[in-house]
């Protein structure tokens, strides 16, 4: 491929938008490590991409409302459903799934997907940061893409209290907060999210705490978000 | 448009290359780490896997390098790109021994953020927000829909009335705008 068929086919462009089957790929890499002028094009358009999926073609940072799905999880969620931004209740039932993921509620994370049959989720297992490997969610793309399910393994938790939950990226960046009903002793908290809310790749920290207490974290887990 | 400063790739970089010229040795890994990134993560979906094939591409590349096995100082491009074909192959098949794809195994445990955390965190963050901002509204609001969203490229072409070849035309120019603003951003080395 030469720098002028690179530049008329707008190869970057369909590059960057994965439109190229494999062989055209890659020619397209054969070229652009030769050519300074299309690696430094890529270069610029990376950090582009990278800007956009880190939500800085947002029009304005979303706060959201306290307690509530906040910033990446929002300006997604919103920006997808107009009907979304009026209400917080689908984001409520999603954060309050515990233990069991019912039907109703599987089919309010997921909006679009249409579906009106039960779906099975593979919850990811979480335990507490320093035990063990990070473990990794498989985050897929698309409005039907399955919720993500994360069994949480807690210690000591509130009887009959409620737990705050607090997703962040490693960098500190808000994912999703709020408050659920604490599991029985020695069961896992389940926390059914829609896909959306975790974006890949990224690595996150999901941090527990007893709600009437928020300074009293009972527990800090780490898991990487890859794309599937 | 250069967004770094150039170099030559001859026999004077590479004999600074195999000196371990600090200044050589940064522009170099500068240079090859985006655009081995962008080859590695369209084909390995996890960003540890992408990193360490990369780190892996550098060292191999480095070391052949002492040991005299590029060709011509200009083929320098191509023979990362070689090589990080190699890396690539090497993994696809480590990983195919190792489990299933749909079984992929928990990633090391790691404190370090992600490639994209990583670098966005460093001082690029800034300008590549100030070159989003200065963007059109419409050129930000594809790139959102595009990347952020992830929607479907069907439904954006539906929504913005438009065929999949324009809608390149249409992420080419905003392209082009990001870019003229990132240069203009750019600290002068």
């Amino acid at each position: 491929m030469t720098h002028q068929e690179a530049v008329a086919s707008l190869a970057a462009e369909r590059y960057l938008l994965d439109e190229m089957a494999e062989p055209d790929r890659e020619q397209f890499e054969e070229h652009y490590f030769q050519c300074e002028e299309c690696a430094d094009d890529l270069r610029a358009a990376a950090a582009m991409v990278r800007g956009a999926r880190a939500g800085m073609t947002a029009r304005s940072a979303s706060t959201g409302p306290t307690g509530q799905v906040v910033s990446i999880a929002e300006a997604r969620a919103s920006a997808r459903r107009a009907w979304y931004r009026s209400t917080t209740l689908p984001w409520a039932i999603a954060a309050t799934l515990a233990l069991v993921a019912g039907y109703e509620s599987i089919r309010t994370s997921l909006p679009q997907s249409g579906t009106t049959v039960p779906i099975a989720l593979e919850p990811i297992t979480l335990r507490p940061a320093s035990r063990g490997a990070e473990p990794v969610v498989h985050v897929a793309a698309g409005p039907t893409a399955a919720p993500i399910a994360l069994a949480i393994e807690l210690g000591d938790v509130p009887q009959g209290g409620d737990l705050g939950y607090d997703l962040k990226t490693v960098d500190g960046r808000p994912g999703a907060s709020g408050v659920v009903a604490a599991p029985q002793p020695g069961a896992p908290l389940l926390l059914v999210m829609p896909s959306w809310t975790v974006v890949a790749p990224m690595h996150y920290i999901l941090t527990v705490h007893d709600a009437a207490q928020p300074g009293h974290v009972l527990g800090e887990y780490r898991f990487a978000a890859s794309a599937r | 448009m250069a967004l770094r400063t150039r170099y030559s790739f001859d026999g004077e970089y590479i004999k600074r290359l195999i000196a371990a010229d600090p200044d050589t040795e940064r522009h170099f890994t500068d240079y090859f780490s985006d655009l081995l990134s962008l080859k590695l993560r369209a084909r390995l979906r996890s960003a540890a896997l992408a990193e360490d094939a990369r780190q892996e591409t550098f060292v191999r590349v480095l070391t052949a390098l002492r040991q005299g096995k590029l060709a011509s100082p200009e083929s320098l491009g191509a023979f990362v790109n070689s090589v990080c074909n190699n890396v690539l192959l090497e993994t696809y098949r480590s990983n195919a021994r190792a489990t299933p794809l749909d079984e992929e195994p928990a990633e090391p445990e790691s404190t370090e953020p992600s490639m994209e955390a990583r670098v966005l965190r460093s001082e690029e963050q800034g300008r590549v927000r100030d070159a989003l901002a200065g963007l059109p509204d419409k050129d930000r609001e594809l790139l959102h829909w595009l990347f952020f969203e992830e929607r479907d490229k069907d439904e954006i072409c539906r929504a913005l009335n438009v065929d999949r070849e324009y809608l390149r035309v249409l992420f080419h120019r905003a392209k082009q705008r990001f870019r003229a603003r990132f240069a203009d951003a750019a600290p002068q080395k």
